[in-house]
């Protein structure tokens, strides 16, 4: 996928609207633009705009046949953005793998000190 | 912060457990010699760290990579303390004189352990990636960084991208 696609993918998923109509879909798997409408206070013009920024980015397809054309989630912009994110996802698991040796080293010290102290008593 | 607040949508969420009393975690995110210790990348060390842990405070740490040959550091300010509980903080990476979009990190510390076994589960939020998106230059300079952790598509169950629903 090229930069220019995540870009779309990004600026699609940037409004709170289209991302609770994305969640809606990942739930009811398809809903005509009148039924995704319902839980907004926008006009079902608006939400047709979002949704066609949705299938623009194609986070979105819509079916041409049936008249009330249900849209459905398009997961494969957001596996994409998962894959970019993982980079990221990466360096903070080595991050935290070395925190954890770090921590298990003071419990080490910690408990050799305690040794040690235990030893200077009379 | 609007910047990155309008691109929360968009997370890599982390949830690690570590044997140890989430007082002494927290420390870790907070103490220049502490975070020296995990903090740079495989292949890199910490070179010089800064850390003024009060809300406001900046830190800073410099990397340098194990061959020599590049250097870069990441710096920000913490934005909110509340120990042993919660900490959340900026994050910018700058290479080269380059600074790249600012990220906001935040993590939680649940105790879930026993007096006598300490254990501590670690949330881990980190947003704003859609900045460094936007400025195609810059995400390029990411992925050139970080190429070498790229890994095959849905090889672990923990990947997810969330989309906030509101």
């Amino acid at each position: 996928m090229t930069t220019d696609a995540l870009s779309r993918t990004f600026q699609a998923l940037a409004d709170p609207t289209r991302r609770s109509i994305l969640a809606r879909l990942a739930e009811v798997g398809e809903a005509s633009v009148a039924e995704l409408a319902a839980p907004f206070d926008l006009t079902q013009r608006a939400i047709s705009k979002h949704v066609g920024v949705l299938e623009e980015a194609g986070l979105v397809a819509r079916s041409r046949d049936a008249q009330r054309r249900p849209s459905r989630l398009r997961v494969e912009p957001l596996t994409e953005v998962d894959r970019w994110l993982d980079g990221y996802r990466g360096i903070w698991d080595e991050r935290f793998a070395a925190l954890r040796e770090e921590l298990a080293r003071d419990e080490i010290a910690n408990h050799a000190e305690d040794a040690t102290d235990e030893g200077k008593t009379p | 912060m609007s910047t990155t607040e309008a691109d929360r949508g968009i997370a890599v969420e982390i949830e690690q457990e570590f044997a140890a009393a989430s007082d002494r975690v927290f420390a870790f995110w907070t103490e220049p010699e502490a975070l020296a210790r995990w903090f740079a990348p495989v292949g890199y060390t910490t070179v010089a760290a800064e850390a003024d842990a009060r809300p406001g405070g900046a830190w800073r740490l410099d990397f340098r990579s194990d061959d020599g040959r590049h250097a870069y550091t990441e710096r920000g300010a913490f934005l909110e303390l509340d120990p042993p509980h919660r900490i959340r903080l900026t994050l910018t990476q700058v290479d080269g004189g380059q600074s790249n979009p600012e990220t906001v990190v935040t993590v939680e510390f649940d105790e879930v352990g026993t007096p006598d076994a300490p254990r501590t589960r670690m949330t881990f939020r980190q947003t704003g990636y859609a900045d460094v998106e936007r400025r195609d230059q810059i995400a390029e300079g990411w992925r050139g960084c970080f190429a070498k952790l790229e890994r095959a598509l849905g090889t672990n169950d923990s990947q997810q991208v969330s989309i906030d629903k509101r």
